[in-house]
């Protein structure tokens, strides 16, 4: 009888925990609902969804390298790095098409990279991805002198300004690549070595698992992403700037832990991740609407990412 | 009227839904040596964990010298007498002896500046119960496992201790240093402390207890006098029935000469300095030494883990080169490992998603790529059947099963796998009786579907009652071979073993 009573209480609390960030979500926009009259329209929900669908994609890389029980701190620069590389090569030779797959190319090859120094050189992956972070930065003001690459041309700025009976492509595009991870990572050969490698890598490599080979593709994944995620952003604002991805290292791994990816790995669901980014989306904007000066997005960030982190930990206990 | 100094009474602990101690009571008189034994799981560490201050009980008294007792913390325990020394030694290697002995509680002058001159005066003066005075100025990295687990001891003894709970004191230590551990036990005994004596190993408890106390599933069986009660006895309620552990003597077979694998003259870098063997279809082939002696760097090198810079490797008669665990899984090599939690199994993982492991990706269905999730399903839940893992569903995280239930699912990988070759490295360390004859039993159903098995195991009773071939390791090499047999005595295996 006690038995029985303790384990539905835990499958109570089980339900509420796996839809506690949900619950948060809703709660943070009921608040700025409240606060603000222009914050629950659709002209402002449809800005917020804009504004995560960069990050968003971007997640979804960190997501799988945070589930084999690494990180990449190297997200934003490369999306930075590609998008300026991108939009000043369409700018000055046109043929877009080409340059997209080049930009997308050139981030799974700092994937490659970032891939081959954590598991072959075994450099740790916090200083692998910080290193590649910094050098990049400093391309992307290499490349463009420091400028922000403005460009017009109309199928550069398809895919970040179309929209698809009333909702922006990138929304789209967001949610149908969430729905296509969702799948590849649960069901996916691919996925199961994700999560398994994650979970134990020692027991995944006796069990016969190229764990290197699967921890590479990770990183060339999130590269890739991270690559088409900075692509997404210029073609949307008609500019690749050269901070673009400067909050995304931290914003993404924060977003990803909140929605319930472990920080050590192995534990998770990707639709976690969409929440948590969803999640600090909500508050960019409602902080904004609530005439709180743009520098406390940052103060609320990194608080946001602690309290992941500590929930994280608390429910690994 | 005895002289008791401690006595619980209905303890209850909860870990979420587990049930961990269940109207437990434990009664211990002063000066006693008391060996506390059950099987995994049946509370034993958790109830001397409550008593030292690590774990807090739900419900239940514990009155200890006449005041109930109920410590917050574990320097609360030690304070009050009470000291425990655990299974996994925590020292701080680099810090000296006498720092580790005296951590938390260092002798403080002013402004909180230690008083060092003060410190090594007072540990030289606690080590010399033991002889250890000239080694409180070295570094605990120094030392070895024997002495680490006195300095747990001597942590204990700065205070008033009336009592010290030992959890498996013995598991990490060579013979000698068992040796010496009973001699402490005694003198600590003579002392008038009263000690607490968690193990697994039965033949202990009959060199150095006074009474056994039996728990099972975190409630109190029984205590008895040692010299009154037999190692079948003790099992039977450790089980809750009689229990013929290694099964029937391995009977005469008709083995056949096929062999599944040879290796010629191996050499690694890692202590395998000219390894040659072979075994056979439907063999048990024991592998015994010492630790050190080369077994499991030899299985290493087998299994692609361990580069090979020298010898040959033949599988079914061929030529091979395995150079990585993937090359041995695709050849047909299966292997348990050691560490069951480090390399075995995948804790946070389903027991469905660790039987499938090796195999998963012959699994996916060609178009989409997607695992058959039926198929996966029914041949984890075979397995799970097969072998008798107690779990409410396949869906079950591993880390939710007992220590002999996760070994089982590490077994159930490769036979699911259906590898030709298992290596079994340790099959039953750590896990409890019950555990340990489901797979005795598991080895031979094994072998006699044909697999070769090569078992590396360190308790000799398993490899003479259960191995049809008995190798024995020492510095790296293959010294002796035995063939099993009624008569093969285990003076004679370590009489090689230690040369």
């Amino acid at each position: 009888m006690a038995d029985a009573a303790v384990r539905s209480q835990s499958t109570f609390m089980r339900v509420i925990n796996s839809i506690r960030m949900l619950l948060v979500l809703i709660g943070l926009i009921v608040v700025f609902s409240i606060l603000s009259p222009y914050f629950f329209s659709m002209q402002n929900l449809s800005a917020i969804g804009l504004t995560i669908s960069v990050i968003g994609i971007v997640c979804i890389g960190q997501s799988v390298v945070l589930l084999t029980g690494a990180f990449d701190l190297s997200v934003g620069s490369v999306a930075g790095f590609c998008g300026i590389v991108v939009a000043s090569l369409t700018k000055n030779h046109g043929m877009y098409p080409l340059m997209l797959v080049l930009g997308l190319g050139l981030g799974a090859l700092i994937g490659l990279v970032n891939g081959l120094l954590v598991t072959k050189a075994k450099v740790n992956a916090l200083i692998t991805t910080l290193g590649m972070m910094t050098i990049f930065q400093g391309a992307t003001f290499l490349v463009s002198n420091g400028f922000a690459v403005g460009v017009n041309q109309p199928d550069f700025r398809f895919l970040g300004t179309t929209r698809l009976v009333g909702v922006p492509l990138p929304i789209v595009i967001l949610i149908v690549l969430y729905v296509v991870f969702y799948f590849v990572l649960r069901y996916t050969v691919f996925g199961r070595y994700v999560y398994s490698i994650g979970g134990n890598p020692e027991a995944a490599r006796l069990s016969g698992i190229n764990v290197d080979r699967i921890r590479i593709l990770s990183f060339v994944l999130v590269g890739v992403l991270s690559a088409f995620g900075g692509i997404l952003l210029a073609s949307r604002l008609g500019s690749a700037q050269t901070t673009a991805g400067n909050q995304y290292p931290l914003n993404s791994i924060g977003a990803c832990v909140l929605g319930g990816i472990a920080i050590t790995g192995g534990i998770g669901n990707i639709f976690g991740a969409l929440i948590g980014v969803a999640i600090i989306g909500v508050l960019r904007s409602g902080l904004i609407m609530v005439n709180m000066p743009s520098y406390y997005q940052w103060i609320a960030n990194g608080i946001v990412l602690i309290i992941a982190v500590y929930l994280d930990t608390r429910r690994r206990v | 009227m005895e002289d008791l100094v401690l006595r619980s009474q209905g303890i209850n602990k909860w870990f979420g839904g587990v049930h961990a101690l269940a109207d437990m009571s434990f009664e211990l008189r002063r000066g006693e040596v008391h060996a506390l034994v059950g099987e995994n799981g049946a509370g034993k560490s958790t109830y001397i964990k409550i008593l030292s201050g690590v774990y807090h009980k739900d419900s239940g008294t514990t009155v200890y010298e006449g005041e109930e007792i109920n410590f917050r913390s574990n320097l609360e325990a030690r304070r009050a007498g009470i000291g425990m020394v655990p299974q996994l030694i925590e020292l701080a290697p680099m810090l000296s002896v006498a720092e580790n002995i005296y951590m938390g509680v260092y002798p403080r002058g002013p402004g909180g500046i230690v008083r060092w001159g003060e410190l090594f005066a007072k540990a030289e003066e606690v080590a010399r119960t033991f002889g250890m005075e000239a080694m409180v100025r070295m570094p605990v990295s120094k030392l070895g496992t024997g002495h680490k687990q006195l300095i747990e001891v001597l942590k204990t003894l700065i205070y008033d201790t009336k009592i010290i709970a030992f959890d498996e004191p013995t598991a990490a230590l060579s013979d000698e240093e068992t040796r010496r551990l009973f001699e402490l036990i005694a003198t600590l005994k003579a002392r008038g402390i009263s000690i607490i004596y968690v193990s697994h190993r039965l033949d202990e408890l009959f060199q150095i207890a006074d009474r056994v106390t039996v728990l099972k599933d975190g409630g109190y069986v029984g205590t008895r006098d040692v010299q009154q009660v037999s190692k079948a006895e003790i099992v039977s309620m450790m089980v809750g029935r009689q229990l013929n552990l290694f099964g029937e003597d391995r009977r005469k077979r008709g083995r056949t000469p096929e062999v599944v694998f040879a290796a010629e003259g191996l050499r690694t870098r890692n202590n395998v300095n000219g390894v040659s063997f072979s075994v056979r279809k439907g063999e048990i082939l024991g592998c015994f030494g010492m630790v050190g002696s080369g077994r499991t760097e030899t299985m290493m090198a087998i299994f692609g883990v361990d580069p090979i810079n020298e010898g040959r490797m033949s599988l079914h008669g061929k030529q091979v080169q395995i150079k990585s665990p993937i090359q041995a899984v695709k050849m047909g090599i299966g292997l348990v490992p050691e560490n069951r939690i480090l390399q075995g199994v995948i804790l946070i993982a389903s027991i469905r998603n660790n039987i499938t492991l090796p195999f998963v990706y012959k699994l996916a269905l060609r178009r989409v790529g997607f695992i058959d999730m039926k198929q996966e399903r029914a041949i984890s839940r075979q397995y799970v059947s097969a072998l008798n893992v107690k779990t409410p569903s396949e869906e079950a995280r591993v880390g939710s099963l007992s220590g002999g239930n996760q070994q089982k699912v590490s077994i159930a990988k490769w036979l699911a796998t259906r590898s030709d070759l298992i290596i079994f490295d340790e099959p039953t360390h750590g896990i409890d009786v019950g555990a340990k004859a489901d797979i005795y039993q598991l080895l031979r159903e094994l072998s006699d579907d044909g697999k070769a098995i090569v078992m590396v195991s360190s308790e000799l009773p398993e490899v003479l009652n259960v191995c049809d071939r008995i190798l024995v390791f020492r510095d790296g090499r293959v010294v002796k071979e035995f063939e099993h047999s009624p008569d093969l005595t285990e003076e004679e295996v370590v009489k090689y073993a230690l040369g």
